[in-house]
């Protein structure tokens, strides 16, 4: 059996930004490991089941390498800065919402240090996919002490630097951790307290599911511009087509152990398929 | 013992590092002033990489990452890298490096062995110590005493002599590929150690190395050769190394495209040691003016001439005036004799080139060999220089012909 048709497969670029610490790679492992236990389990009811699968070497070790350290109850580490190669993952039986027809896409990642980020040259340098990247996913711990909106509009304008002259992207604009701050005490924590914990939606749950999608990025956009954060400059500065997320990768907040952090049971990604099936979205697929 | 002047610069992963603009990260944490703001210390952060299979790290096995490359200025920097366990969000991987920038002149002066300068900075102590200074700051320059180190072959032991001569070969002459040694640190640093033992001093700064090159492609131009542990760990693009093995002995054949790197690789094949040790004291003292060490000692073989006329031309010349014996050698066993010819007749007069204390008959024969090797024009013009030189006259009548005896009557 070929690993996958090219006459169907679609191929997309996904970029993946982030200020150290702020869970690009935890929120890549997570998405792995939900398509790979949830994902290919829930969407089973009819048609061709949905499948991942690592399709070159650097996919292997990116994806199966940190869901086995996520099995082994420890976290990716930190990326040393480094230009990375394209890990490349297949898609198949992705269901379509009230369609029987399923369909495949490969989606090339690349896990870098969030470092590079700290300049334009260092992201032209070790990130030059930012400028041919299809979906460019923005990924912000607001629990961060360097999280406000003056340091997050301030990577979103590097890379429309660096990426400008390139063809259009798809932005999602993601809030990671939520595992912590869902016990906040605020309307906000209310709201994703509502929706935890999280549930996989089967093929029937679909169209449900992505309207929720659609509703949470519009709670999310004013999220953005609540008076606490006054992004207003950022979301402005955004095309109108931005996606916004929320979503925490683990499930719940690592424990420090001997100065390690350390899972206290298998991750249990919340929404972490988000900005996933906003890419689906934005290639037909879904 | 020589003292010499060392720049700072550590590298880790920290909340806060030396530019108050860079949040949290792998960054310059500490460096010496005369660094910041340079394209060396780009390199210097470019080159501070240090990657763990997931393998390794499983089995809590961290090597040390030994390097010394060349920086854009045409100063070097000597590296050494360990894991440094979390960083400040708690996650493993992180590392810490701590390079010593050295000038060109200065890492001559000490012999240009990184290892003994590692040692003798005492990076290693210093890493170790539990209370390492983490916090970002501006580092003074460093006097770093260098003893004076042996030459030790030690590490070529149980290595098939083979192997040695064509990784020497490799590493001397360089190429666009990137040597890659494969085997256990311990044993890849003792081979690493024997291959700047057997090179002269100049010779070594060619030689550029990092000792855990795991997931490093994109450092490739920094470093001549490199060492992995397995297979497992060698680049996906193998294209572009020379794989040594130790492990298995596999190797590369390779054709040394120097007359240095072809006489040192024959010696290796041969475990000459001895021979080795000479020719480099000899190059060192010539090159650095403080003597022909040796010379007596020397080894005349084809081989050996070649690679002495290539690294020292003239220098060689200048060891050779007044040594009618060591002329005629290096005249006989150099394939192509006519250069050193013409520059030893051009560089002094009959009397200079053979010595006061030469026989007759061995100042004849190492005219013979210069008057053959020479180039006719050379020889012409240095005859009429020094007609009258007197360890020139009796050759020359000797070997003059009837009409050149009968010009000179009349002139």
């Amino acid at each position: 059996m070929p690993f996958f048709t090219p006459k169907e497969a679609k191929e997309r670029t996904i970029a993946t930004i982030g200020y150290p610490g702020h869970g690009k790679s935890t929120f890549l492992a997570g998405l792995f490991w939900d398509s790979f236990f949830a994902l290919s389990r829930s969407f089973r009811d009819g048609g061709q089941p949905y499948s991942v699968r690592a399709l070159n070497e650097e996919a292997s070790k990116l994806f199966y390498g940190n869901a086995k350290i996520l099995h082994g109850g420890a976290l990716p580490t930190a990326n040393p800065r480094n230009k990375p190669e394209p890990a490349i993952l297949e898609f198949k039986g992705i269901p379509r919402a009230n369609r029987q027809r399923r369909r495949s896409i490969r989606l090339i990642f690349y896990d870098v240090a969030g470092e590079v980020f700290n300049d334009d040259r260092l992201t032209s340098e070790y990130a030059p996919y930012v400028t041919t990247a299809h979906d460019l996913i923005f990924l912000f711990d607001p629990t961060h002490p360097d999280f406000n909106a003056l340091s997050a509009a301030e990577l979103v304008d590097l890379v429309y630097r660096i990426a400008r002259g390139g063809r259009k992207k798809n932005i999602i604009i993601t809030l990671t951790k939520m595992d912590e701050l869902r016990n906040r005490d605020d309307w906000w924590a209310g709201i994703i307290n509502d929706l935890w914990p999280d549930e996989t939606p089967s093929h029937l749950e679909l169209p449900r599911y992505l309207e929720q999608m659609d509703s949470l990025a519009t709670m999310l956009r004013n999220w953005w511009t609540d008076p606490a954060r006054q992004a207003h400059n950022l979301v402005n500065a955004l095309p109108d087509n931005t996606r916004f997320c929320a979503l925490s990768s683990l499930g719940h907040p690592p424990i420090q152990v001997d100065g390690s952090l350390r899972l206290t049971r298998d991750p249990e990604p919340f929404r972490v398929r988000d900005p996933l099936f906003w890419i689906f979205r934005a290639a037909g697929v879904m | 013992m020589p003292i010499i002047k060392a720049l700072q610069h550590l590298f880790s992963s920290v909340e806060r590092g030396y530019d108050p603009r860079r949040k949290g990260g792998f960054q310059t944490v500490g460096v010496t002033e005369e660094l910041t703001g340079t394209e060396d210390l780009r390199a210097l952060e470019d080159a501070a990489f240090y990657a763990l299979s997931r393998e390794r790290r499983a089995a809590r096995d961290f090597p040390v990452k030994q390097t010394i490359f060349r920086l854009p200025s045409g100063r070097f920097a000597l590296g050494r890298t360990v894991d440094w366990g979390t960083d400040s969000s708690g996650r493993e991987g992180n590392y810490l490096t701590y390079h010593l920038v050295f000038s060109r002149d200065d890492l001559l002066t000490a012999g240009a062995d990184p290892f003994a300068i590692l040692e003798a900075a005492r990076l290693g102590e210093k890493m170790a110590e539990g209370s390492f200074d983490m916090s970002p700051r501006a580092l003074p320059p460093l006097a770093v005493e260098i003893a004076p180190s042996g030459i030790d072959f030690h590490g070529f032991e149980g290595i098939k002599p083979e192997l040695l001569a064509n990784l020497t070969a490799a590493a001397v002459d360089g190429g666009e590929k990137t040597v890659l040694l494969i085997g256990d640190e311990t044993l890849a640093e003792g081979v690493l150690r024997g291959v700047y033992a057997s090179m002269a001093t100049e010779e070594r700064l060619r030689l550029t190395f990092a000792t855990h090159f795991y997931e490093s492609h994109h450092l490739r131009s920094f470093f001549t050769l490199a060492t992995v542990r397995s297979r497992e760990e060698v680049p996906s693009r193998r294209e572009n190394y020379l794989i040594f093995d130790l492990g298995d002995g596999e190797f590369p054949r390779i054709s040394p495209a120097s007359a240095y790197a072809g006489w040192l690789a024959d010696c290796l094949h041969s475990r000459r040691w001895e021979e080795i040790g000479v020719l480099n004291a000899f190059l060192d003292g010539v090159r650095n003016g403080r003597g022909e060490a040796g010379k007596d000692a020397l080894p005349i073989g084809t081989k050996a001439c070649a690679a002495l006329w290539e690294r020292a031309g003239e220098k060689v010349v200048q060891a050779l005036l007044g040594d009618v014996g060591l002329t005629v050698e290096f005249l006989r066993k150099l394939s192509s004799s006519r250069p050193l010819a013409d520059a030893l007749l051009a560089a002094a007069s009959p009397a200079k080139l053979c010595g006061p204390n030469a026989t007759s008959d061995a100042a004849q024969a190492c005219l013979a060999a210069l008057r053959s090797a020479a180039s006719g024009k050379a020889w012409r013009e240095w005859v009429k220089k020094w007609r009258d030189d007197l360890a020139l006259g009796s050759f020359a009548t000797d070997t003059q012909t009837w009409w050149q005896r009968w010009k000179r009557r009349n002139e």
